[in-house]
């Protein structure tokens, strides 16, 4: 027992130091969204189920009201019976249905809302059994995803920009924290073909980061020129057209350049 | 203030619009050294180099650490390629665009030659004569004439609207034109830091492989055969795609260029033809003492002067010049006619100009059309080593921090 004990040292502490981080961060209470999309499916869901709720306090009251008028009043033990009746059905309607963390296959969807919204909420569920520098880049990662949520839907979703980043946020992150998750926990700091599957894990959701971040700028690059263009417009119209940044030119001489071929 | 006849509706300077040259070939070989690397980044990527050179060498030849690091140089630039790639493929559009004659501006003044031609009092004949046949008052005939003016007016300030709205575009073009530059020359100067990385790598690689010939052969052969060669690769990739970037730099200023003078031509032919209508109000007061109210003339010289800051001012003192020439003058007819010649010289030197730079622009993209063509090549291979060796997406020694 002792022998396992020591051989199991490292995870040992390596679970203390996780579970300290994960208690810092605010552990098993903390109810805040990874990301605003998820936040904004989780006002959603709530909203829907105080719909519920309502729906059902007024067949109650109807109910109430026609059994009232069908046996000339209910009497104080029914209305009682009701009330309780009443608070069983908030509080079951305000519990269920649970919001479902999405399944894997239903990620990937065409509507760029519902895709950043599940893919948050699945990354949500997933995050606390990370490694905390895993969870920690999927938290970046969440925010990026906010970020490319008001930029995508700008764009035509068959432009083969959007199907790169539906397959990247859709399929190939997931798919990288489910590979990960589908390792045994003992399994997953050890040392195979240089590098650990944790190691692995966290270099994956970097570069998927650093992806986003890219495909971040390159949608916004369209915008960011067509103001630089008006500005520029602008000046050549009114202006004196030496605003700005002077454009640098080539200083080429002349016949060093040309090499007709 | 002119006094003589021949000179007084004359637009004061000839329009003269010249074309520009088209852009010459680059070479390869001659395209680095163009933009400039400051001081302190050469050291930076001279001491980055240093680092891998360092590390290169001191793995084994036989260890996957090694081949790892020999990816590294095969995808070596290959974000800076695929940017600078990425824009030259648009460098085609602009000139072709602007090549087309059947748009815009073009069109625009064609129409407009069109109208006016209608009003000139050159086709209108026998009324140009001073003399008359008695029986017809050559005032009725003038009267006539002049109507034709009224009738016209709407149509021609449809034109000049068209003809202002397509300068704006023209300097819509313009301003696109210098953000793409602007980012081209960004991109070009990430290319020329990959360019010098790559030429300071081949060097000291090569001192290296001379250094270790006589302590280890093996060694020095290695580094010759696969990270030497591939540098040398890469260098070739990496000045291809600048040679085809700064021909594009060019092409787009050539564009550019081509433009203003086109707004030089919009801006003279709308002047022109404002100064004829102009005068043509005056004339008929002199000739016909007939109230020529050409009601929109009044806005559309204001609004046109306001567009035309420039030649604005030319218009005013032309116009009293006119305005007093032809009250005084004796053939005020012939005023008015050289004002319509005013005109007519104006979109003759736009027509010939648009021959002219069409000669250029064709050139430019017979030229850049083949030199993509050729880096496309050079991409494709580049791309077909990235997706075997997927280890350079991590920034490695051998990116620059941006």
């Amino acid at each position: 027992m002792a022998e396992d004990l020591t051989r199991q040292s490292d995870h040992i502490v390596r679970a203390a130091g996780d579970s300290l981080a994960f208690q810092r961060a605010g552990g098993r209470r903390q109810a805040r969204s990874i990301g605003r999309a998820s936040a904004r499916m989780k006002a959603g869901h709530f909203v829907r189920k105080l719909r519920n709720v309502g729906l059902g306090l007024l067949a109650i009251f109807v109910g109430v009201s026609v059994i009232g008028s069908l046996v000339n009043g209910i009497g104080a033990l029914g209305l009682i019976a009701a009330l309780a009746v009443a608070a069983v059905v908030t509080v079951m309607l305000l519990r269920y249905p649970r919001l479902k963390v999405p399944d894997r296959a239903s990620l990937n969807t065409p509507d760029v809302r519902q895709l950043v919204g599940r893919t948050e909420l699945w990354l949500e569920a997933r995050r606390r059994t990370l490694p905390p520098p895993a969870a920690k880049l999927v938290s970046g990662i969440a925010a990026q995803l906010d970020e490319l949520e008001g930029l995508l839907t700008q764009v035509d979703q068959n432009h083969p920009t959007a199907r790169t980043i539906h397959k990247l946020v859709g399929d190939d992150l997931p798919e990288m924290i489910e590979g990960f998750q589908r390792i045994p926990e003992r399994l997953r700091y050890e040392e195979r073909g240089g590098s650990t599957p944790a190691r692995q894990l966290e270099d994956g959701l970097a570069l998927i980061g650093r992806e986003l971040d890219s495909i971040n700028r390159q949608l916004a690059e369209g915008s960011l020129d067509d103001l630089a263009i008006r500005t520029r417009y602008l000046d050549y119209k009114y202006g004196d057209g030496e605003h700005g940044t002077p454009l640098p030119d080539l200083k080429m001489p002349e016949p060093a350049l040309t090499e007709k071929n | 203030m002119a006094t003589g006849n021949d000179t007084s509706t004359r637009v004061a300077d000839e329009l003269k619009l010249t074309p520009p040259d088209p852009v010459p070939v680059v070479a390869p070989d001659k395209a680095s050294g163009l933009v400039p690397v400051s001081q302190d980044k050469r050291t930076a990527l001279d001491d980055k180099v240093d680092g891998f050179v360092d590390e290169l060498i001191a793995l084994d030849t036989q260890s996957p650490d090694f081949g790892k690091k020999v990816d590294q140089i095969t995808n070596m630039g290959r974000k800076e390629i695929m940017a600078a790639a990425g824009m030259s493929n648009r460098f085609l559009d602009r000139p072709v665009r602007a090549m087309d004659q059947e748009s815009g501006v073009g069109a625009d003044l064609a129409q407009l030659r069109r109208t006016v031609e209608d009003l000139d009092p050159g086709r209108a004949g026998k009324m140009s004569g001073r003399k008359l046949f008695g029986i017809i008052p050559m005032g009725n005939k003038l009267k006539t004439y002049f109507d034709s003016y009224s009738s016209a007016q709407t149509h021609i300030q449809a034109i000049l609207a068209r003809l202002s709205s397509g300068k704006d575009e023209l300097l819509m073009d313009n301003a696109a034109i210098d953000v793409e530059r602007q980012k081209l020359w960004e991109a070009m100067g990430s290319l020329e830091q990959m360019v010098h990385i790559a030429r300071t790598l081949d060097e000291r690689l090569e001192d290296k492989a001379a250094e270790l010939d006589a302590t280890d052969p093996a060694k020095a052969k290695a580094i010759r055969e696969t990270a030497l060669f591939y540098v040398r690769q890469r260098t070739q990739d990496l000045l291809t795609q600048m040679a085809v970037s700064v021909q594009g730099y060019l092409a787009l200023d050539l564009v550019k260029k081509n433009n203003v003078e086109l707004v030089k031509g919009v801006d003279r032919a709308s002047t022109t033809t404002v100064g004829a209508l102009r005068t043509a109000v005056t004339v008929a007061q002199a000739m016909t003492n007939q109230k020529l109210v050409l009601g929109q003339i009044t806005a559309l010289n204001t609004t046109t002067a306001n567009i035309i800051d420039s030649t604005g001012e030319l218009l005013r003192q032309n116009t009293a010049q006119i305005h007093e020439q032809a009250a005084s003058s004796t053939i005020p007819l012939e005023t008015l006619q050289r004002a319509f010649q005013n005109i007519y010289d104006t979109m003759d030197e736009v027509d010939s100009f648009k021959l002219r730079a069409l000669d250029s622009m064709k050139q430019t993209v017979t030229v850049l059309t083949s030199e993509v063509e050729k880096s496309k090549g050079y991409i494709a291979r580049a791309e077909g080593q990235a997706q075997a060796a997927k280890a350079g997406d991590a920034p490695s020694l051998l990116s620059l921090d941006t």
